[in-house]
C-alpha cells in the first residue's frame, strides 16, 4: 500500500469511526435498535478482543505455536492475575515479568 | 468521590470530577498508548501516521488491528470493515447517553462524540444515570474524555519516540494481548459469553491461512453468531 493510499485508509477509517459515535448523538438513529441488534453488539467486544489474544498468544510468528512458546504460560498467569486482581496494570506486570523470565531461563 | 453532590454542580464543578474520576484508568490506558506507539512503527506506519492514527481513530483496539492488518498487507476493505466492526460498539454507549446529551449545540455534540472511548464511557454514564441531573453534566464527559485524550496522545507519541530504538527481544507486542484478556474477562460472566469467546478461538485456528487475513472478520462473526445461539437456545429452554 502506497503512502497516499494508507493516508487514504487512515482518514476513511477515521470518518467511519466518528459515525460510530456521532449518529446516536444526531438523532440520526432510532431511540431503540432492533433487539437482535443491540444482542448481537453485546457480543462485540468479546468475539473480537479473544482472536486477536490467541492470535498473537498462540501464533506470534504467523504459524501456530503449542510447544516451546512462553507466550501460552505467560498469558495463563496473566488470566489468573486478573480474575484474582481484576486490575489492568497487574495483568501486564504479571504477564510481561513472567514472559521475560521464562524466555530467560528456558 | 462520595461526598454529598449539591444540588446543581457548574461546568467547572463537572468538568473536574469527570478528569478527577478518569485519572485512575490511565494507569491502563498510558502503557496502551505506549505500545501501539512502537508498534505502529513496527509495523511500516511512519511516525506521523502513527501519531495521526491516534488522533483521527482514537480507539486503542481498532488502531492495533488497523497497525497489525497493515503490517501483514490486508487490502483496504478488510481493514475498513475491521475496524468499523470493532468500533460498532460506540453506537450502543451514543444511544445510552443520547437521551442526556441530544438538546446539546452541534458542536458540543461533535465534540464529546470525537472523545467517546471505552473509558470515558464507563466513567460519566455511572455520573449520568446515578446523581442528580445538572444542566452542565457534559462538562464531566468532556472532563473524562479530554483527560484519556492527553494521555492516550501522549503516550502514542513517547511510544513512537522510543520505538525507533527499542530492541525486539523485549517482546513488548506482547502487551497487547495482555491488555486485552484484562478487559474481557471480567465481561465474560455468562455462559453465551464464554461459547462466544469459544467459537471465536476455534475460528482463528480453522481460518488463519485464509488470505487477506480473514481470519479476523470470521472469527469475530463467528463468535457474535455462537454468542446469539447460546442465548436464544437457553431463552428456548427456560420458555419451555
Amino acid at each position: 500500500m502506497d503512502s497516499m493510499m494508507l493516508w487514504g485508509l487512515i482518514l476513511t477509517c477515521g470518518l467511519f469511526t466518528f459515525l460510530t459515535r456521532f449518529l446516536p448523538l444526531a438523532g440520526l438513529l432510532p431511540e431503540k435498535l432492533p433487539p437482535i441488534i443491540e444482542q448481537a453488539m453485546h457480543y462485540v467486544p468479546v468475539a473480537v478482543l479473544t482472536p486477536i489474544i490467541i492470535y498473537s498468544v498462540f501464533l506470534p510468528t504467523e504459524e501456530v505455536a503449542l510447544f516451546n512458546n512462553m507466550r501460552i504460560p505467560a498469558a495463563l498467569l496473566a488470566l489468573v492475575a486478573t480474575v484474582v486482581t481484576g486490575r489492568v496494570i497487574v495483568t501486564i506486570v504479571v504477564g510481561m515479568a513472567s514472559l521475560w523470565a521464562m524466555e530467560y531461563l528456558f | 468521590m462520595n461526598t454529598r453532590i449539591p444540588r446543581s454542580r457548574t461546568g467547572k464543578q463537572e468538568f473536574i470530577a469527570g478528569v478527577l474520576e478518569e485519572l485512575p484508568l490511565q494507569l491502563g490506558v498510558a502503557p496502551f498508548g505506549l505500545v501501539f506507539g512502537i508498534l505502529g512503527i513496527e509495523s511500516g506506519l511512519s511516525p506521523i501516521q502513527t501519531i495521526c492514527l491516534s488522533l483521527i481513530l482514537f480507539g486503542g483496539a481498532s488502531q492495533i488491528v488497523f497497525a497489525q492488518l497493515i503490517a501483514a498487507t490486508t487490502p483496504f476493505g478488510i481493514i475498513l470493515s475491521s475496524v468499523t466492526m470493532i468500533n460498532l460498539r460506540h453506537l450502543l454507549y451514543g444511544l445510552s447517553m443520547a437521551s442526556y446529551l441530544h438538546k446539546l449545540p452541534l458542536y458540543w455534540r461533535v465534540l464529546l462524540a470525537y472523545l467517546l472511548t471505552d473509558e470515558a464511557y464507563a466513567v460519566s454514564i455511572r455520573r449520568f444515570s446515578q446523581q442528580p441531573p445538572s444542566r452542565y453534566m457534559h462538562f464531566h464527559l468532556l472532563g473524562t474524555g479530554l483527560t484519556l485524550h492527553l494521555f492516550w496522545q501522549a503516550s502514542t507519541i513517547i511510544g513512537v519516540l522510543i520505538g525507533q530504538n527499542l530492541p525486539d527481544m523485549l517482546s513488548l507486542g506482547f502487551v497487547i494481548p495482555l491488555t486485552f484478556i484484562a478487559i474481557i474477562t471480567p465481561i465474560i460472566k455468562r455462559q453465551s459469553e464464554l461459547i462466544a469467546a469459544g467459537c471465536a478461538t476455534a475460528t482463528v485456528f480453522l481460518t488463519y491461512e485464509l488470505p487477506w487475513n480473514l481470519w479476523l472478520i470470521l472469527a469475530a462473526l463467528s463468535g457474535i453468531a455462537g454468542g446469539l445461539i447460546a442465548e436464544k437456545l437457553k431463552e428456548k429452554g427456560r420458555a419451555g
